[in-house]
């Protein structure tokens, strides 16, 4: 077994009923590592991007993180306090939907802040300071570190979920459609703020989309899932420039030219 | 040394009809250290995705493609990453890079991915930049705008920047005015001299007579 592994999961299934969310899925991630999974709407990419990060149950399978004191937790058996603390300094997860991802009715700053408290932060000044600082990081101007973000655009606010998760360097991110619903101007800025953090802070990503440019640039492997089962794994160019499987090869055929 | 060994491709289009596209069979040759093989024959005859399979971005059908003792069909997406960050080169005809980001970042990319310090990594950015004649008020923008030779030549840089014991070259000098050309065919020539193994694709015949140790004619093979 790879022992340098930051995360693993495996034989991940969860059921809706009689449904399928997701079914059988297994992936590892080391450090530093961007993993893509792509798919249709309604693939089960969302489904196993919850279940992996803990947010919802699995119906079989199991979820283990190799934490900062290199010791392998298994999320299925761990308490639930003891999840939502790991959810909170070893991992993070962005939303499509920054509204979902932020407060918004405590300030820029407190959005920024919550977090450093959540994991014992106490002093306001030096607070204050680190959230400005990643405003900056964000390019979010800092006077606007007292404002709420109700009153920023999409692409600010997503900027801002994304500093309120990295804050607390986690050494795995999850991102549900990061740059989903947002104008392509916005989307580049976005790309390359990701990229430069993964790179400058080390850390592994897990990335959900549906674009294929954006896996493109920013994964090393990715996964193609349709109906809830992974149908093809591999390395990120591989998959999109020689897919293997009839429905990876729709997939790639189906966008315009990335 | 590149070695490949009965190497086969053939593409099947599932949403096609089916269709099955055999684009070669038994490819065998070998590129020591030091020598610059250029792949010749018309259009079609699959030079590029020989060199989309040795770099792993294609699935090999059959045989095997061998750098020094790796075997690219053997090995796992992690180990094809770790070979092109240390020691496996390709320079293609197109940019691909994330928006916004300024030409010298993109160009010290792949030092910085071996753990390069970031000052060293300028400099010599700087240096390749230079060389190819892209003028510096350009370097801090995004070379998406710039023109497809200017494309090219980042392209250039970025793959020259490392010295890779192998190097994979996909017309490397097709939209260059001579005089960049001439500076590419040094970077190669550099390459080959400190000892690279050098498969490349160059339609321009005055280039491939230049630098090229040997051809490899997919034609008739």
């Amino acid at each position: 077994m790879n022992q340098d592994f930051l995360f693993k999961a495996s034989n991940i299934s969860k059921y809706y009923g009689q449904n399928i969310g997701c079914k059988n899925v297994s992936l590892d991630i080391n450090p530093g590592e961007v993993l893509g999974i792509v798919g249709e709407s309604g693939s089960g990419k969302s489904t196993l991007l919850n279940c992996i990060h803990g947010n919802l149950e699995v119906d079989e399978g199991d979820i283990f993180l190799n934490d900062k004191s290199k010791t392998i937790l298994n999320f299925t058996k761990i308490s639930e306090p003891k999840l939502r603390l790991i959810q909170r300094s070893d991992l993070a997860f962005v939303h499509q939907n920054p509204r979902d991802g932020l407060r918004m009715n405590i300030s820029a700053g407190g959005n920024i802040g919550e977090r450093l408290m959540a994991i014992g932060h106490r002093n306001y000044g030096e607070i204050r300071e680190i959230a400005a600082n990643w405003l900056e990081k964000v390019e979010i101007d800092v006077s606007r570190i007292d404002d709420k973000p109700s009153t920023f655009s999409g692409g600010m606010q997503q900027r801002l979920q994304i500093a309120r998760n990295l804050v607390t360097r986690p050494r795995l991110i999850f991102m549900d459609e990061p740059t989903g619903g947002l104008d392509v101007s916005v989307q580049a800025k976005i790309l390359d703020l990701l990229r430069n953090l993964v790179r400058e802070l080390g850390i592994a990503a897990v990335i959900v989309t549906h674009d294929l440019a954006v896996v493109r640039l920013l994964a090393d492997r990715i996964i193609v899932m349709q109906n809830g089962n992974v149908i093809e794994a591999g390395l990120c160019d591989q998959v999109l420039d020689d897919p293997q499987h009839k429905y990876s090869q729709l997939l790639v055929s189906s966008v315009l030219q990335v | 040394m590149i070695q490949i060994k009965n190497l086969n491709k053939s593409f099947q289009l599932y949403n096609q009809n089916d269709t099955n596209i055999n684009v070669f069979k038994n490819i065998n040759f070998r590129v020591n250290k030091g020598e610059i093989v250029a792949l010749t024959g018309n259009s079609g005859t699959g030079k590029s995705t020989l060199l989309k399979l040795i770099y792993g971005s294609y699935v090999i059908s059959k045989g095997d493609v061998l750098i020094s003792d790796i075997n690219i069909r053997k090995s796992s997406p992690r180990d094809i990453l770790k070979l092109r960050k240390n020691k496996l080169g390709y320079v293609s005809q197109f940019l691909r890079v994330v928006p916004r980001v300024p030409t010298i970042e993109v160009v010290i990319e792949p030092l910085l991915e071996i753990g390069c310090e970031k000052k060293i990594a300028l400099k010599k950015a700087q240096e390749i930049l230079e060389r190819l004649n892209i003028p510096k008020n350009l370097w801090n923008l995004s070379p998406l705008t710039f023109s497809g030779g200017e494309q090219q030549r980042v392209n250039i840089a970025r793959g020259f920047i490392h010295n890779y014991p192998y190097l994979l070259l996909d017309e490397p000098t097709a939209s260059l005015d001579q005089n960049n050309k001439n500076v590419v065919l040094d970077l190669i020539e550099k390459a080959k001299i400190n000892g690279s193994a050098i498969i490349g694709i160059f339609h321009d015949e005055t280039a491939r007579n230049k630098v090229a140790t040997r051809e490899v004619n997919l034609e008739n093979l």
